[in-house]
């Protein structure tokens, strides 16, 4: 059976805990979504604008030092850094911008942690010369500060969140308040596959342009099936995308890690899927990080994009099911691992996907192990971050 | 089974309804609010239990919220001041919360506590009407209220399922958008006179209310208004000066009841 069912749940997870003024309007969208998956003069559009503007297909590119490294497995990496604005986001925010229109929405807004949603927005309202705001917290915003000017260049308008802990989370609330005042005319590029229904499917189809690529250049390439995909976890999109195509191969493991911070045993993670416990967040029933109380958690990543307390329904189902295993790597092990790929293939990963890249050194890889990771992005929004890093140690 | 809701349900006035956030300033001057506002003759309190992410709240509120938490005001302890106003108060109480606080509870746990506590409803502004079944048919049970929002962008057809799932009163979303003071209000009061005609409970009218003048106006066409953030500023800017709150937030009660009470007149 496919899911989510039509109320929006994965199994016991999900659905659309909105407030009712924001109903119809999810409503309208997942119908008019509905109507997009249908129309073939959809599908071309996004096919033509991922094509020729983000640049897909990404390469899978066979890392031969990487595997040398690890007991000569192969190891694969699916090149999402490749793509215009130098990560796996604007696969999203093109599908869903090309559905604003349909809608007649002539605003957008978004939110953002690290900055590449907000990035990968910012350019697809300025490609069609919409208006454009990003919820960012203030904390984020002086953390990456840099992408808050790639936001301002490209027209939009930067708008500093300081309630709450100043940071995704609460420029997730802050959008979605925006977004209850101008139910009329404005549309919310949702960056993860989080939020309600329609957002965690939503996005999972317009990523999964990444698995069903792979599978493709896999095939192509080795004439089987990777044994392992790896990518990194924070609300979920790089993972759903390049997983979904794959959940019905039950030969293929596929292991999502997400950002383990200081430590699990810390109050500095952002482990939704290891430590967390069933709630709603963001209109969604999933695995949060709480407290005993059911006040949302603080949570901590080196990796900004993976700093959220929540996680998309899908993943907390697949997690229940087993699908798929969930495990973490802490904030020095991404760091490292990041250092280590820049040197052994001359890639920079961002430090969220370096936490798939470290989870090879936990795997006792051996020869005949064939491994895919995907490379959610780019490692450039990071530079500061590594370089203190290495000037600490 | 009685339910102090019920009382809502007497037309010869057009009810008020106070909203204010438990613990914010403090917890023993939210109990000496809740005295004050009973003995003023508001007809039901609608009492915050804070929340980390109130998606569904104004600036006013989420700054109550914030230092309500910093005094790590739970849900047991504010259902621990319930039962103690109870010995003295009989007007309703409705909580305010977001869901995750219920579901983290335990739902069934949450309504029997409210219940033995002495609280008559709760409004969830995150919660459908169609979702969590069990927490839903619990409630019909123990006689506990879910007071169900109906916004001005709900389709006639929505609506309809809200009100006949919602007990107490129906709770009229006046703007699209959070909660907080407006200086003006642009209301559809069509859609909410035929909220009314088909509801059998009273329809209440909330969010952006600031002024006696703006409430009176909402009064003529719903069964009473539900003031917040106005409330709530009060609260922020008296602050811990208790003495001078409780006289400033007498005085603002007074004001609204008496425009509302001016507004029976002249209809009659
Ligand atoms: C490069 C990169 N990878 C991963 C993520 C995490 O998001 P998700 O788990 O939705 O893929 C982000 C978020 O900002 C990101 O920028």
């Amino acid at each position: 059976m496919a899911l989510p069912n039509s109320k929006g749940f994965f199994g016991s997870y999900g659905g659309k805990f909105a407030p009712e003024t924001l109903r119809t309007l999810v409503d309208d969208l997942e119908k008019e979504y509905r109507k997009a998956q249908k129309d073939p003069a959809f599908k071309k559009e996004l096919d033509y604008y991922l094509k020729y503007y983000v640049g897909r297909p990404t390469p899978l590119y066979r890392a031969d030092r990487l595997s040398k490294r690890f007991n000569n497995a192969k190891i694969y990496l699916k090149r999402e850094d490749l793509n215009h604005t130098g990560a796996h986001k604007i696969n999203n925010t093109m599908g869903q911008i090309l559905l604003a229109r349909r809608m007649g929405k002539t605003r957008i807004i978004a939110e953002t942690g690290a900055g590449q949603h907000g990035v990968a927005t910012a350019t697809v309202a300025a490609m069609f010369g919409m208006e454009c705001e990003v919820y960012m917290g203030e904390e984020d915003t002086r953390r990456q500060a840099l992408n808050v000017f790639r936001m301002q260049l490209l027209g939009t308008k930067v708008i500093p969140v300081k309630s709450g802990t100043r940071t995704l989370k609460d420029a997730m609330n802050e959008a979605t308040r925006d977004w209850l005042k101008n139910v009329d005319n404005t549309f919310y590029i949702i960056g993860s596959v989080a939020g309600f229904h329609p957002y965690p499917e939503m996005v999972r189809d317009f990523q999964s342009v990444i698995g069903k690529e792979t599978r493709k250049q896999i095939l192509k390439a080795e004439g089987k099936l990777p044994d392992y995909i790896l990518a990194c976890v924070g609300g979920g999109s790089n993972a759903m995308g390049i997983f979904y195509p794959f959940l019905n191969d039950k030969k293929v493991k596929l292991i999502g890690i997400e950002a383990g911070g200081l430590g699990i045993n810390t109050d500095k993670h952002s482990a939704t899927l290891t430590k967390g416990r069933t709630g709603v967040l963001h209109g969604s029933k999933t695995y949060v990080l709480q407290d005993k109380n059911g006040q949302i958690s603080e949570t901590h990543s080196i990796s900004a994009g993976l700093d959220y307390p929540g996680v998309g329904p899908e993943h907390s189902y697949l997690k229940d099911s087993g699908r798929v295993k969930y495990d973490y790597v802490v904030d020095n092990e991404a760091a490292d691992a990041c250092i280590m790929l820049s040197k052994e293939e001359g890639i920079i990963p961002a430090l969220e996907s370096s936490h798939a890249v470290a989870y090879l050194e936990k795997m006792k890889l051996s020869k005949k192990d064939l491994v895919i990771v995907n490379i959610s992005g780019r490692g450039d929004k990071d530079m500061g971050t590594i370089m203190e890093y290495v000037n600490k140690k | 089974m009685n339910n102090r809701l019920d009382s809502l349900k007497d037309k010869s006035k057009k009810h008020l309804v106070i909203y204010l956030m438990a613990g914010d300033p403090d917890f023993k001057t939210t109990e000496e609010l809740i005295y004050s506002l009973a003995k003023s003759g508001v007809s039901a309190i609608e009492l915050g239990v804070p929340f980390s992410d109130p998606v569904a709240d104004g600036p006013t509120i989420q700054r109550s919220g914030e230092r309500a938490l910093a005094n790590k005001i739970t849900i047991k302890d504010v259902l621990g001041l319930v039962s103690k106003v109870r010995e003295k108060v009989s007007t309703p109480i409705v909580f305010m919360l977001y869901y995750n606080l219920i579901y983290s509870y335990g739902t069934g746990n949450f309504v029997d506590d409210c219940v033995k506590a002495g609280v008559d409803g709760v409004i969830v502004p995150d919660l459908p009407y169609d979702e969590e079944k069990e927490f839903y048919n619990h409630s019909i049970n123990k006689g506990f209220y879910i007071i169900y929002l109906v916004s001005p962008t709900n389709t006639t057809d929505r609506m309809k399922k809200i009100v006949e799932k919602s007990r107490g009163f129906v709770y009229y979303i006046l703007l699209k958008g959070v909660t907080g003071a407006q200086k003006k209000l642009s209301s559809d009061f069509e859609f909410l006179a035929k909220i009314r005609k088909c509801s059998k409970i009273p329809v209440f009218a909330g969010f952006g209310i600031s002024t006696p003048a703006q409430s009176a106006e909402v009064a003529k066409h719903a069964d009473g208004v539900i003031i917040g953030s106005a409330y709530v500023g009060i609260i922020e800017q008296y602050g811990s000066k208790k003495k001078q709150l409780l006289l400033e937030s007498g005085k603002f009660i007074n004001k609204f009841l008496k425009t509302q009470t001016k507004n029976i007149k002249e209809k009659q």
